[in-house]
């Protein structure tokens, strides 16, 4: 860059003749430039240092952490990896479990069926033996009735007053065994 | 328990009694009670506490001597009038009638029958009662053909039933339950 800002200075100098264009004049220039050029180097050494120092140590920085941190994943992804790998055991347990769960839960529904429809059978049973037992009552019932109502008739058009007087002595008869 | 209508009754029972006119004053009263039944403005009369108790003494007085009935009923319904208890009348009728029967040892007996007895029959038959009560019987007799054949006696609230309808119902009843 330096050179750069010397060049306009050199086309003026060429355009009028120029005691700095001999030979001392120029070895002059390059000294001033080498000084110049030195300087900043100086410079750029005192001044850069420290700083790429710190760069390189931020650097270094950056990069252990970086290491760090991928150790770090990598110490999580064996243990996700790990993990993965007994989850299959434990999904394998869990199926065993559920599976046997599955199956005594099955059996306790299938006992408890058996008894719920053994108990429906006998309360049906029961209630066939009932409906049974009513309807031989009804049928006893309503063939006693037909039964004293024929007797009935019978009586009515048969009754005499021989049958009558002999009713009455029964009744007498009654009457005084109730008195002894 | 003796009720306010037993007093009245035994009061009229023991004039009754002491005059011999027990069947007499038993008529006269039951004919007046008659009387006042088959009249509901009769009855109202005697029951309403608005009629003056001496006006319902001279309806009393004008039925009573209307019938020809004896000095002693006039006497006791007057009293009761004068007590205001005519409402009790049919009561205290029940209680004498009671306890004339129980003084002269009567027994009263409702005799039902399919058909009519003989009297040879009624006469077996209140023998029969009376050996059984220990007491004379006055029975009333009444016709009931429902019992199909035979005779049914309540004395009191004691049942002598030997009727073929009551027969035929217990048949029918061990019928059933066997």
């Amino acid at each position: 860059m330096l050179a750069w800002t010397a060049l306009p200075a050199l086309a003026q100098e060429q355009s009028a003749p120029d005691p700095a264009d001999s030979l001392t004049g120029t070895i002059f220039r390059w000294l001033n430039f080498a000084l110049v050029l030195g300087g900043i180097i100086y410079l750029i050494r005192k001044a850069g240092a420290p700083y790429f120092r710190e760069n390189a140590r931020s650097i270094s920085r950056s990069i252990r952490q970086a290491a760090d941190e991928r150790a770090a994943a990598e110490r999580e992804l064996n243990e996700v990896s790990q993990k993965l790998a007994k989850i299959d055991l434990e999904i394998q347990e869990l199926r065993r479990t559920a599976a046997s769960e599955s199956a005594a839960q099955a059996e306790r529904i299938r006992a408890l069926a058996r008894t719920e429809a053994e108990r429906i059978a006998q309360a049906a049973r029961a209630e066939i033996v009932a409906s049974e037992r009513a309807a031989a009552m009804e049928l006893r019932g309503a063939a006693a009735r037909l039964a004293t109502e024929q007797a009935a008739a019978l009586v009515r058009a048969r009754v005499n007053a021989a049958a009558e007087a002999g009713l009455f002595r029964s009744f007498i008869l009654d009457v005084q065994k109730s008195s002894s | 328990m003796s009720t306010l209508a037993d007093h009245y009754a035994d009061a009229l029972a023991d004039v009754a009694i002491e005059q011999n006119s027990v069947a007499q004053i038993r008529q006269q009263l039951a004919d007046f009670l008659g009387m006042v039944g088959q009249s509901p403005d009769l009855a109202l009369i005697l029951d309403s506490p608005a009629v003056q108790r001496a006006n319902k003494r001279g309806v009393v007085e004008a039925l009573v001597k209307q019938m020809g009935a004896s000095r002693t009923l006039r006497n006791f319904l007057c009293v009761v009038v004068d007590r205001g208890r005519t409402r009790l009348l049919l009561e205290i009728q029940a209680s004498f009638d009671r306890r004339l029967d129980e003084r002269q040892g009567i027994v009263r007996a409702e005799v039902s029958s399919a058909h009519e007895l003989a009297d040879v029959e009624k006469a077996e038959l209140r023998g029969a009662l009376e050996r059984l009560t220990g007491r004379r019987v006055e029975a009333a007799y009444r016709l009931d053909a429902a019992l199909l054949a035979g005779t049914v006696v309540r004395v009191g609230s004691t049942i002598y039933d030997g009727s073929v309808r009551t027969r035929l119902e217990k048949m029918r009843e061990r019928m059933a339950s066997e």
